[in-house]
């Protein structure tokens, strides 16, 4: 490593930064790119350079995009009166994947964590009941994880918007498709026993 | 070094991309903390919930480093808690006093039964969880050195009509040394003294306020902490429904 250029070292040194790449992979990385040194460089380059300047987060939902509001927000083939509440941008491109849902978007930034010291505070619930207030949506579909901190910060958003009297969903959890009964957890088996429906 | 205990997960945090240092309450040993690797394992993340029980096996070289984990699920009890807001509450409130305040790989065996049957025996104590948890938070404060004594009156020694609690000595007063005290004094719920549980919500109330008050006073200021955010917020929340009661 002492033996590269600085320019090596630096470039291994920022990729070995990503996740999933420790030292060994950012070197088969930079040892590639150089390898394509006149294709794949100058347009990494100047993709990197363009995603920089133009990608800007959604001040309506957080999302990311090239727009602001996003892409999603300004739609106006979708249900306008329906937002889903998701914890990350990744759980949003999740969702917007399946063509089932046609609603809009709120990225909350986060969960609710004692251990991490996130409050309410420190999410995006103000925006969202700014969003709420202002657009007269009449439900929001809350799609959190199903794990403590993501059922408390659904349980909190419950008790917050249910005062605005608009219909609070959430999506429902058990069985997922392809899955078989014996390999599924005791949690898993009894949420899905209790929310059963008529078939 | 190796051992195998039962525990139940406090909490976890995330060190590097697949792997977190965990926190355990477990049977033999009490507050244990270890390192975890392959999180991104199937089902692991379902696993290491706080609130869940399982066995759990520690490896080390040396006794004093923080070892690592290898864990297998008993019970997902977590699950039981995850659908309502009170007993969510309750769950994260126990795994966070337990995680803060205990001292590590010191056994707390009455600590560990009140928080199996809290969290296993779920379904007993469905309807009287809040006052059970109390119980808890008092058996905290008693093994930590800081009991209450709610047995006789500070003052006259009589064993009758305790109606409060002295924020000073932690002790009980009888209604009548403390009728010309009672603003300064904390309300004293019946069901401690009974030590039955309760499921009005008034006493509730008044019990969550006296032992949040003293876990405060002996050991959270100590850490320089407030009390957990959910804690409070259970305090906060049974509030709510106290007063709704009231006006309805």
């Amino acid at each position: 490593m002492s033996n590269s250029p600085n320019e090596i070292d630096n470039l291994e040194h920022l990729f070995s930064r990503l996740p999933g790449l420790g030292p060994r992979s950012a070197r088969r990385i930079v040892l590639h790119l150089l390898k394509k040194k006149d294709t794949l460089m100058p347009s990494l380059a100047s993709s990197l350079t363009v995603a920089m300047k133009s990608i800007v987060s959604c001040s309506l939902c957080g999302n990311i995009d090239i727009i602001n509001p996003c892409s999603i927000c300004t739609d106006i083939k979708r249900d306008n009166k329906v937002i889903c509440v998701v914890e990350g941008v990744t759980d949003l491109w999740a969702l917007q994947k399946v063509s089932s849902f046609r609603g809009l978007f709120h990225v909350l930034g986060g969960v609710l964590s004692a251990l991490d010291g996130i409050g309410p505070a420190d999410l995006r619930i103000e925006p969202l009941i700014r969003r709420i207030n202002d657009n007269k949506i009449s439900e929001i579909i809350i799609a959190l994880p199903v794990t403590v901190d993501g059922q408390t910060t659904a349980h909190y958003l419950k008790e917050e918007i249910s005062k605005l009297n608009i219909a609070v969903t959430q999506l429902s959890h058990g069985v997922p498709v392809g899955g078989e009964l014996d390999y599924l957890d005791d949690g898993t088996i009894s949420a899905a026993i209790n929310s059963r429906r008529a078939f | 070094m190796n051992w195998t205990d039962d525990a139940f997960v406090l909490s976890s945090k995330r060190y590097g991309e697949s792997a977190l240092i965990l926190s355990l309450l477990t049977k033999k040993r009490g507050k244990h903390s270890g390192f975890l690797r392959s999180i991104n394992k199937k089902n692991m993340r379902s696993i290491i919930q706080p609130g869940n029980l399982v066995r759990v096996n520690w490896r080390s070289r040396i006794e004093e480093s923080l070892g690592t984990y290898n864990l297998e699920l008993i019970e997902s009890s977590s699950s039981n808690f995850l659908y309502h807001p009170i007993n969510l509450l309750t769950l994260s409130s126990i795994c966070s006093i337990c995680n803060e305040i205990l001292p590590e790989r010191e056994a707390f065996p009455t600590i560990y039964n009140d928080v199996y049957n809290l969290f296993t025996l779920f379904s007993n104590y469905k309807e009287v969880l809040i006052s059970k948890y109390i119980f808890f938070e008092l058996e905290m404060l008693s093994v930590l050195g800081f009991g209450l004594d709610l047995s006789s009156c500070v003052v006259t020694g009589k064993k009758e009509n305790l109606v409060w609690i002295s924020p000073k000595t932690g002790k009980a007063v009888s209604y009548d040394i403390g009728v010309d005290y009672s603003n300064k004094l904390l309300p004293l719920p019946s069901f401690l003294i009974e030590k039955k549980y309760s499921s009005d919500i008034g006493e509730i109330y008044k019990g969550l306020i006296l032992t949040g008050y003293f876990l405060k006073k002996f050991l959270y200021k100590e850490l320089g902490k407030d009390l957990p955010l959910n804690r409070m917020r259970l305090a906060d929340k049974i509030e709510k429904i106290k007063n709704y009661d009231k006006k309805n």
